[in-house]
């Protein structure tokens, strides 16, 4: 409840910090700001406040095409001119590289992306824009239009390699939502797809409405493979934490065995 | 034609252009922020269109400020004729609102919302400070609503996040004229229990009609009606379908228009399943039920005919016509088809919940706003009990917050929550020209003998397929554009405060996933075969 001592003051942030800017999707003054900046220091500008700045122009609502090019230079140049310590603006300069590829060309290339996010993941070890690739990677493997025209075996067998370098706990959550609605997709064999849910749960998820969906999942999968006191319990925590949800009536059906448990789909 | 007339017509949209940036120009610089006496002054736009609606919302804000006298909240209302050009220009305004209550109705208005507005998810999910002492103490603000705040209104599943607390409870029933009903049925109470009985009353008001030579129909109901009402009565016979292309055992279709969408362009049902000719059939059916020429009234119309006692029925969202009708009025759900029913009953489930279409015109808070706090404190006080009870009752509207009495007539708009998952609605179908060619093509389902076959060539020959996937592909460039947005975020964020980063990277995926969804079922409807059947 608002105290009586809440005065009108902004919660604005400081004005002019490009990075803020950026962040509120400011791109044509944080571009300006990241200039600013630069012209106060006296040496080069920092291979940070570069990244910075391309990543501002590249986001300009007006962008020109001879700036797009200078932006994606600076990006290349970043990248090529890494470090062998960890670099975390020669790393996102790669990383933006792919996201280019999948998020401003039109049509998108997605080839091109996962290989940037590849060569990103690969470079970087487990530095945090490493592992970020990575759920790229992943994301790219399962549901792109790719040249090489993957089995759906081959797609998600790429998806899985080396995934066990993503270990930040945000990004392991992220991987896992994205890799277990690519292997239904896919149709790989239930008590996989089971086993990463399980893996998903242990990490407590916590955002509603994924924790919501996981856990009407697990129920599913656990009946699919016949362990039917795992998916009763799955089920009946649904209820007990989403009692208004839209799903609630299915839930309930599946747990009193009105609805026999469902196989590919089919009630 | 005269040139007066060609000149008049060729300039006109510009004239309106104008009239329109008139008037924003005017609601913007006459509602600047406001700080003399040291007050703070709580800007709040509203889409309160009925009189008693509104002065029910702005006795709330007097209600605020008497227990925050440090505080005043200044009300302003904006014609919905003009809300998106309003709503663009507010948001990228360096001094929006601090509080706007909005309407998810076009596309742009829900991606100006994920990317201009607030989060509110630490709010939703704690405990309403101003419950204390009322039967929702203790419970976290999304409990506390009706709907649990299940409408994609308050809940943007692309971010990921809470953004806006609704406050008009809005579900579709039936209205019908009591006194006429105690004629034709013998009982004013009386509601058809299921769809066949709907059907029968029709019939038996078709045939009390002709007896006593009136001017009588069943229903009254425009191009609107007949699509609300039609996707209402169809819903069930799809629900099979639905759920048996439910891939991620989600049991939902979590974006309405998309994923039937992405279903139909993976080529899991089209306009020949039997499933989707069936729920055009019950369209038709309805329709023969309406009056005659129901295709070109409009709402006042409608209106008009019903409280003349023109017809039984009407359909309406809310508790309308009751300050308006000189017959007492009833209202029932529309009701839907269940599993023993002969002919379709092996394709519906039952019921379906209205938890996820029960309540609209939520109030959020625009990022730029310089009194998030007291934005943030004024969207509990508005969304409490007492709060919403008060309003409830000076309003007439549909409570949104559990445990507060409607009025008798609200209370038959309360949503049943209990209750299966939507079926695949046709007309959900792509985007607003896939939408277009199904309305404009409508007409053929009700004009002939053969309306369901006339109507799906129709649809079929003007190219629904190629058009649907031009929807979508309009569709994915958005999501990329909000992709690359929220990627030059996630770096700055990266760079800025990295311990803030988790929240950010999950609504990310969340919403990416949809993307990868589209991206993938574009390439299916492109290559029905290019991917190996095995794996």
């Amino acid at each position: 409840m608002l105290g009586a001592a809440t005065t009108a003051t902004a919660a604005t942030p400081e004005p002019g910090d490009p990075w803020i800017l950026v962040q509120q999707y400011q791109f044509a003054q944080a571009e300006a700001a990241f200039a600013h900046e630069k012209q106060k220091q006296l040496g080069p500008a920092s291979r940070e406040h570069r990244l910075g700045s391309a990543v501002a122009t590249l986001n300009h609502p007006a962008l020109k095409s001879s700036d797009r090019q200078r932006a994606l230079q600076e990006l290349d140049d970043l990248w090529s001119s890494r470090s062998h310590a960890p670099d975390n603006p020669g790393l996102w300069a790669g990383y933006l590289l792919g996201r280019w590829s999948q998020t401003f060309e039109s049509p998108p290339d997605y080839d091109c992306a996962l290989e940037w996010y590849e060569r990103t993941a690969n470079a970087g070890g487990s530095a945090y824009v490493a592992q970020l690739a990575r759920l790229k990677a992943a994301g790219m493997w399962i549901y792109a239009p790719l040249q090489r025209q993957p089995t759906p075996t081959l797609r998600l067998d790429r998806a899985t390699a080396g995934d066990e370098h993503i270990t930040d706990h945000g990004l392991r959550v992220s991987y896992l939502l994205v890799l277990v609605d690519g292997m239904l997709l896919r149709k790989a064999d239930h008590r996989a797809v089971l086993a990463r849910l399980q893996e998903l749960w242990a990490l407590n998820l916590s955002e509603t409405k994924s924790r919501a969906k996981t856990l009407c999942q697990l129920g599913t999968l656990s009946a699919l493979v016949g362990d039917r006191e795992s998916a009763g319990d799955y089920y009946r925590q649904f209820l007990e934490e989403f009692p208004t949800d839209i799903r609630t009536q299915l839930v309930r059906d599946r747990l009193q065995g009105l609805i026999s448990p469902i196989d590919g789909g089919q009630p | 034609m005269s040139q007066f007339v060609r000149t008049f017509h060729r300039r006109l949209p510009w004239a309106l252009l104008m009239v329109i940036f008139g008037i924003c120009t005017v609601i913007v610089f006459s509602h600047r922020p406001q700080t003399d006496e040291g007050k703070i002054v709580l800007r709040v736009a509203h889409l309160f269109r009925e009189p008693a609606g509104e002065a029910a919302i702005e006795a709330i804000g007097r209600d605020y400020s008497r227990l925050h006298p440090h505080v005043t909240v200044k009300f302003l209302k904006v014609p919905q004729s003009i809300f998106l050009q309003w709503f663009r220009t507010q948001l990228i305004s360096d001094e929006p609102p601090d509080i706007i209550q909005y309407e998810l109705w076009h596309r742009d208005l829900r991606q100006l919302v994920a990317q201009r507005f607030e989060p509110i998810t630490d709010l939703v999910e704690k405990p309403n400070p101003y419950n204390r002492g009322t039967s929702m103490e203790g419970v976290r603000l999304r409990e506390t609503y009706v709907d649990g705040l299940q409408g994609d209104e308050a809940y943007l599943p692309e971010m990921g996040a809470y953004f806006g607390l609704p406050y008009r409870g809005v579900t579709l029933r039936v209205m019908y004229n009591r006194d006429l009903m105690a004629a034709i049925k013998g009982d004013p109470d009386w509601t058809p229990a299921n769809w066949r009985e709907l059907i029968a009353l029709c019939e038996l008001t078709k045939a009390y009609a002709k007896e006593h030579q009136l001017e009588l129909f069943p229903i009254a109901a425009d191009k609107m009606g007949i699509y609300l009402m039609g996707n209402e009565a169809s819903i069930g016979v799809s629900q099979q379908l639905a759920l048996r292309t439910n891939y991620d055992y989600d049991f939902t279709l979590v974006t309405p228009n998309l994923y039937p969408s992405l279903r139909y362009l993976r080529g899991e049902w089209d306009f020949r399943s039997p499933e989707i000719l069936a729920g055009l059939k019950i369209y038709r059916d309805l329709a023969s039920h309406l009056q005659p020429g129901f295709l070109q009234f409009d709402r006042s119309d409608v209106s008009f005919q019903f409280l003349q006692g023109r017809a039984l029925m009407t359909i309406a969202g809310g508790p309308s016509f009751s300050d308006q009708a000189s017959f007492p009025l009833g209202a029932f759900r529309i009701p839907g088809l269940t599993p023993d029913d002969a002919e379709y009953g092996a394709n519906v489930l039952g019921p379906y919940s209205e938890a996820q279409h029960a309540s609209t015109f939520a109030f959020g808070i625009p990022r730029k706003t310089h009194q998030k706090e007291v934005a943030r404190d004024f969207l509990q006080f508005l969304s409490s009990q007492r709060t919403n009870e008060k309003f409830t009752q000076a309003s007439g509207e549909v409570p949104v917050i559990r445990g507060v009495q409607a009025t008798p007539l609200a209370s038959k708009f309360l949503p049943q929550l209990d209750g299966y998952l939507y079926g695949i609605q046709p007309r959900a179908l792509g985007g607003v020209s896939s939408r277009n060619v199904f309305n404009g093509n409508l007409h053929q389902l009700f004009q002939n003998e053969h309306g369901v076959e006339a109507f799906v060539s129709a649809m079929e020959d003007a190219g629904i397929r190629e058009i649907a996937k031009h929807d979508t592909e309009g569709l994915a460039r958005d999501y990329q554009r909000n992709l690359r947005e929220t990627d030059a975020a996630i770096a700055a964020r990266y760079f800025q405060s990295p311990e803030s980063i988790d929240g950010h990277i999950l609504h990310q995926t969340l919403f990416e996933l949809d993307f990868l969804r589209i991206v993938h079922s574009l390439d299916l409807a492109d290559h029905p075969t290019a991917e190996p059947a095995t794996p």
